[in-house]
């Protein structure tokens, strides 16, 4: 139940009669968080600062009722679940103020101990649902929008290299003197959609996939991507530099590590400066087996990324290098992966001088988390 | 001779279109461009007339053929002076629309073109 959680509900209890105030906290403040304020200017000042979860508070008060205080504060405090304490006489008003929404219950005057405790229960239940519908609908949303995003650059980034094939054909049938040349750039364009899927399926794994804990031979992934990596045309003349701390098997989700260090490494060559007469890429990673984590830390001394993108360089399609080609998926993969693994991503970059990419993540035990 | 001006980012997008260009005898004298930052820079300078044609892909990394149009109006270029025509391999609606708010835009081809998309377009 969301009541046990450790936290103690935030309560606002709002009422001009000094000797109420003392009394509710009397006997409430073993259950509840309280907040008094002997009128609604202190009320309203209160809700600013602290997350008042729930707020009661009296109808008839010299300043304002009970019932236009709530009013007043629906636009600027929508949030906390609102509960008035009042005399029969006032029911009235009591009926038009929930009927409006603006009251979750009443409790009367002189009100029994029991009933106030299990309404603020209630009323707390309520918040706390709400405010965990809320996250989640964030959640989707950004799902959905990313999702729309997709949609759109897919469209095109898979329509481009089609309509270029058709075209390269056309080419074919009014020269087919020409044909081989031909057969080459459809071979070309045929490599990179190629890429674009296979991008999109890392993309699918790294963030949609739950992890999964096995043991992980990092020394030997990075070795096999640097075999892989060995054909891009800008690897020849690079000096790769390696270090690896580690001293007992590593258990994490070695898809996501892959991918991680996969595109982080791709970049890394990708993205030197050819003027640059000794380029370098180093690979670092570190066991820190007091503190449980696992560093990696991928530099190079390309390009580098202009020191005002930030996070932006995350965001899925987001580029934050123009001058060579790319579908802005290798930097939004590492970002969801150690999201995933609930590590952390840093960077440190300067244009011209290179670009060190540090990941910290927590280490696991055989099993598990 | 009338000149035809190519920026798309796509090298083998250009490669067609300056084929099509000569074997349909439009013209010979073709600049390519496959980047929207130098050709920013670049065209003002190859005064485009009447007789010229200017073709700009919609979808580039950079900035797109729109904000190449925008920039390049900023700068002065009197656009109505050419025949400028978009291409794109969109079939999106959004991108499509926003075409007609650009009177000076011609023509919007959907790639790939074809000698005879070019024919009629070029004609008319």
């Amino acid at each position: 139940m969301i009541n046990d959680s450790p936290h103690k509900i935030k309560v606002l209890f709002v009422d001009d009669e000094f000797f109420n105030l003392q009394s509710f906290r009397a006997a409430f403040r073993k259950y509840f968080d309280i907040y008094l304020a002997q009128n609604t200017h202190e009320a309203k000042s209160i809700l600013n600062e602290k997350p008042i979860e729930v707020i009661i508070s009296d109808q008839r008060m010299p300043d304002q009722t009970g019932t236009d205080f709530f009013n007043e504060i629906i636009k600027s405090h929508p949030e906390p679940i609102r509960i008035l304490l009042t005399g029969y006489v006032d029911i009235k008003a009591v009926i038009a103020a929930i009927n409006k929404g603006e009251v979750y219950r009443f409790l009367t005057k002189p009100w029994n101990d029991e009933e106030v405790v299990v309404t603020i229960k209630n009323a707390a239940d309520v918040y706390r649902t709400r405010k965990e519908l809320k996250n989640k609908n964030a959640a989707l949303e950004k799902a959905y929008n990313e999702l729309d995003e997709f949609v759109y650059s897919a469209s095109h980034d898979l329509r481009a290299p089609i309509a270029s094939l058709k075209g390269v054909l056309q080419l074919i049938d009014i020269e087919p003197q020409n044909t081989t040349e031909y057969i080459g750039m459809i071979n070309e364009i045929v490599n990179k959609m190629d890429k674009y899927v296979i991008n999109i399926i890392h993309y699918y794994r790294g963030s949609r996939f739950d992890k999964e804990i096995e043991e992980v031979d990092i020394s030997t992934l990075v070795e096999e991507l640097l075999d892989e990596f060995q054909y891009m045309p800008e690897f020849k003349d690079i000096k790769v530099n390696k270090h690896f701390e580690i001293e007992k098997k590593i258990y994490s989700d070695s898809i996501k590590i892959y991918l991680i260090l996969r595109n982080l490494i791709h970049n890394a060559i990708k993205y030197q400066r050819c003027e640059n007469p000794q380029k370098e890429v180093s690979i670092a990673i570190y066991q820190d087996i007091p503190n449980g984590a696992l560093t990696i830390q991928v530099s190079d001394n390309g390009m580098g990324i202009d020191s005002n993108e930030g996070d932006e360089i995350f965001k899925i399609f987001q580029r934050a290098n123009n001058v060579k080609s790319g579908i802005g998926l290798g930097l939004h993969i590492v970002n969801e992966c150690v999201n995933k693994l609930n590590g952390q991503i840093e960077y440190k970059s300067q244009e011209n001088k290179g670009t060190t990419f540090t990941i910290t993540l927590p280490l696991n035990d055989k099993k598990d988390e | 001779m009338n000149k035809a001006v190519i920026v798309d980012d796509n090298k083998y997008d250009i490669l067609i279109l300056e084929k099509l260009l000569k074997i349909n005898k439009i013209t010979e004298d073709i600049i390519s461009f496959s980047t929207p930052i130098v050709a920013l820079n670049d065209i003002q300078s190859l005064k485009l007339s009447r007789e010229d044609y200017l073709f700009i892909d919609i979808m580039m990394p950079e900035f797109s053929g729109y904000d190449l149009l925008d920039k390049l109006v900023e700068q002065k270029v009197d656009l109505t002076q050419t025949n400028v025509i978009l291409v794109s391999s969109t079939i999106d609606p959004r991108d499509i629309d926003k075409a007609k708010n650009y009177e000076y835009v011609q023509r919007l081809l959907q790639k790939p073109i074809t000698s005879k998309m070019l024919l009629d377009a070029l004609r008319t």
